[in-house]
């Protein structure tokens, strides 16, 4: 029992670790391209776009530590697809193109030290 | 001295000037979305129908293109410190615009073009917008850069016309319609390029190829290039004749008066 009980304790403070808080909101969803050449709408509660185009994303969120951005995946497909942006300090610039006409939703889901959150938000992807 | 009246043509003067110095082979390239890779625009070689790269043409900016048309496209990244990278194109809307290997085709690299990566062969399928991507081929799949490419449907032709010769002079302005041209001992050409439904150029090579017809031989004659979009044609007896230009089921004409 007495070996036991250390063993016990590191293994709920590394449970702790992994699992990490849950992330409160995406805070902010602003294209970067600029000046978009159509006009789109890319928010945290709609996402409008003309299917073939791309745009450039930065995206913030935060948590009950704050604001931060960092370690995004952006998910929606058939009607868009992402990549990460090259950058030194994060994935919080996303270039995102729309690949298929028609409406559904579009997850970000944060993931950063080990605090996680998935958010949907309506797309629509016009012809 | 023949004075020519000519109606529904766009004369262009600033063309007209340039294209005595036309240099056909300057960049014609555009930055990406986020300034980190710039797209080079490249022209078949043999020129396979692609007015954006004929031997009048002085374009140096990335053009919207043709469906149905093909083109060369590259990519370098410009923004250190990344430029000692290599990318590779991808396009996601496959369905729009597709990116091939360019076995066998040929292109004309212009000048610094000929150092960037491997030119692909782009084919545009349908109109709208068809972004592509500058991938990192460093195997971590981050985007480097991006380029948003305008497709659209060939709506008909615009005539533009053009001279070569220090002897001529031209005048006129751009304008929807009607010009008064003069010319004195001087070469006269005939330009078609495709246009979308508001006029806009659109290049690419399109394999349909261009005729020429003159209503009135002795009033306006064809001299060469009749299978081509630019027709070099001959003034000859006062009077009018009707010069038509098609290509596919696209056509236009201009009526061409020799006083």
């Amino acid at each position: 029992m007495r070996r036991t009980f250390p063993l016990l304790v590191a293994f709920v403070a590394f449970a702790t670790i992994a699992c990490g808080d849950s992330i409160d909101t995406v805070t902010s969803i602003a294209v970067a391209t600029d000046p978009a050449p159509v006009p789109i709408t890319f928010t945290t509660s709609a996402i409008q776009m003309p299917v073939g185009l791309a745009v450039h994303l930065h995206i913030t969120g935060t948590d009950a530590k704050g604001v931060y951005g960092g370690g995004f995946v952006i998910g929606g497909a058939p009607l868009i697809t992402g990549y990460p942006v090259v950058k030194q300090d994060g994935n919080d610039d996303w270039i995102v193109f729309a690949l298929t006409p028609g409406s559904g939703q579009a997850t970000i889901a944060p993931e950063k030290d080990g605090d996680q959150g998935t958010f949907t938000i309506p797309v629509t992807i016009t012809p | 001295m023949a004075r020519v009246h000519i109606g529904a043509l766009l004369v262009l003067a600033t063309a007209a000037t340039v294209a005595l110095s036309c240099d056909n082979a300057r960049p014609k390239s555009a930055g990406g979305g986020l300034g980190n890779a710039a797209f080079a625009y490249m022209c078949r070689i043999p020129n396979a129908g692609d007015t954006y790269c004929d031997a009048l043409s002085n374009n140096q900016s990335f053009p919207s293109v043709a469906v149905g048309a093909t083109f060369g496209l590259s990519v370098i990244p410009t923004h250190f410190p990344h430029t000692d990278q290599s990318c590779a194109l991808v396009s996601p809307a496959k369905d729009r615009l597709e990116i091939q290997p360019a076995t066998g085709v040929m292109f004309d690299c212009g000048g610094n073009f000929c150092n960037w990566g491997t030119p692909m062969l782009a084919v545009a399928h349908s109109a709208g917008w068809a972004a592509v991507l500058a991938d990192e081929t460093d195997g971590e799949n981050y985007g480097e850069d991006f380029l948003n490419i305008s497709v659209g449907a060939v709506a008909g032709l615009a005539l533009t016309q053009v001279t070569e010769g220090a002897s001529g002079t031209l005048t006129g302005s751009v304008g929807p319609v009607g010009a008064t041209a003069t010319f004195q001992d001087t070469q006269v050409f005939l330009r078609a390029v495709p246009v979308d439904s508001i006029g806009n150029q659109l290049a690419g090579s399109l394999p349909t190829p261009y005729g020429w017809t003159t209503s009135n031989a002795g009033v306006v004659s064809l001299v060469g290039g009749a299978s081509t979009n630019i027709v070099q044609i001959a003034l000859g007896s006062p009077g009018t004749s009707t010069v038509t230009v098609t290509m596919g089921t696209t056509t236009t004409s201009v009526v061409i008066t020799v006083s």
